[in-house]
């Protein structure tokens, strides 16, 4: 079984991170996410965020250097994430009828988030400001 | 009296003169003559601000006329079946936008008669609208006089205006919304955006700007000649 990669989006303003909400029905329900997605047939890992940033907030991703990376095993797939920092331009509006919200740095360890993403949120948790 | 003074003036109204006067004149002779820039139709105008979003103008061009052709009009692209929209609207890639437009063209049809509504919270209020497609309709479409700020539109004012900094940053951003507006003129709104976008594609390209050959280049921040 070959693995699903992923790619997803740090995006940071003003000590907060934006961040959805896995709508239910979906693998994971329930729990927040950086927004991003799988990496399509042929898409490089920049072109695949910039799709998916534009397909869930419509909002145009400016993707910069990758933060971190992450391999998981679910029972029912392998995942490979890849997290990239990303600027944009827009306004983002949640496009698929997701929950979305800008979440305060020191807010991060209480929310629920996929076991994959547990190692980035204590990496950013701790790290100081960008800006 | 107090003063207070901003951390980062803007341009002052004699060189926003120039700039537009400079920018107009440049855009009468180097402008691309564009199929949705002699319509007033909104619906027309919708389908190429959002086949543009991401793409080349000389990949939309042909596509746009084949669209226009097959679906009119909001009635008939809201009948449509929707496998036969997304084949239309291939190659053009991002196959959520074809998806977008039928649902805007079914919500028009829908609650307003078939035309779309001009203000941004009933924008807003469509699935498959954001702001940033909001704010071109409101601007295209409706021709208000609303600044812009996109890839192109920023390059070029940072490099003219502010020339140091980080262009990313998200106080620059700011800085850079508000020189949209201060340098907008309050007639030609439409030729002045068009012509910013232009100018910014073709002339102040990313890697190849034609800094000694630009109208420009007496008052640029960033002029390399």
């Amino acid at each position: 079984m070959s693995a699903v990669v992923v790619v997803a989006a740090v995006i940071e303003q003003d000590e907060s991170f934006l961040l959805t909400l896995r709508p239910d029905g979906t693998h994971l329900a329930g729990h927040w996410e950086f927004p991003g997605g799988k990496v399509h047939h042929a898409e490089t890992h920049v072109e695949a965020l910039r799709r998916e940033l534009f397909e869930e907030l419509d909002i145009v991703g400016h993707v910069g250097g990758l933060v971190h990376t992450a391999t998981h095993r679910y029972p029912e797939k392998t995942v490979e994430l890849f997290f990239y920092r990303c600027g944009f331009e827009g306004e983002p509006k949640p496009m698929m009828g997701q929950q979305m919200r800008w979440v305060p740095r020191n807010e991060l360890s209480s929310l629920p988030f996929p076991e994959a993403d547990r190692a980035l949120i204590v990496v950013l948790s701790s790290q100081k400001s960008r800006n | 009296m107090l003063h207070t003074r901003r951390a980062h003036p803007l341009p002052a109204p004699p060189l926003r003169q120039r700039f537009r006067r400079n920018l107009l004149a440049w855009y009468r002779v180097n402008g691309r003559d564009l199929p949705w820039r002699n319509t007033a139709d909104p619906y027309h105008i919708l389908v190429s601000e959002i086949m543009l979003q991401q793409t080349q103008v000389d990949r939309v061009l042909p596509k746009y006329h084949e669209w226009l052709g097959k679906y009119p009009s909001f009635a008939v692209l809201a009948e449509a079946k929707p496998a036969e929209v997304t084949k239309t609207w291939y190659p053009l890639g991002y196959n959520i936008r074809p998806r977008r437009l039928q649902s805007i063209a079914q919500q028009a049809v829908e609650k307003y008669d078939g035309r779309l509504p001009s203000d941004h919270d009933t924008l807003m209020s469509f699935k498959g609208i954001g702001a940033y497609t909001a704010g071109a309709i409101r601007s295209f479409a409706f021709r208000e006089r609303a600044a812009i700020l996109d890839t192109n539109v920023a390059r070029v004012l940072f490099r003219i205006f502010v020339g140091k900094g980080d262009p990313k940053a998200h106080a620059m951003k700011k800085r850079l919304w508000a020189l949209s507006a201060a340098v907008l003129p309050h007639k030609h709104v439409f030729d002045f955006n068009q012509a910013l976008m232009d100018f910014g594609a073709t002339h102040c390209s990313a890697r190849k700007p034609k800094c000694p050959a630009c109208p420009m280049r007496r008052f640029c921040k960033s002029a390399t000649a």
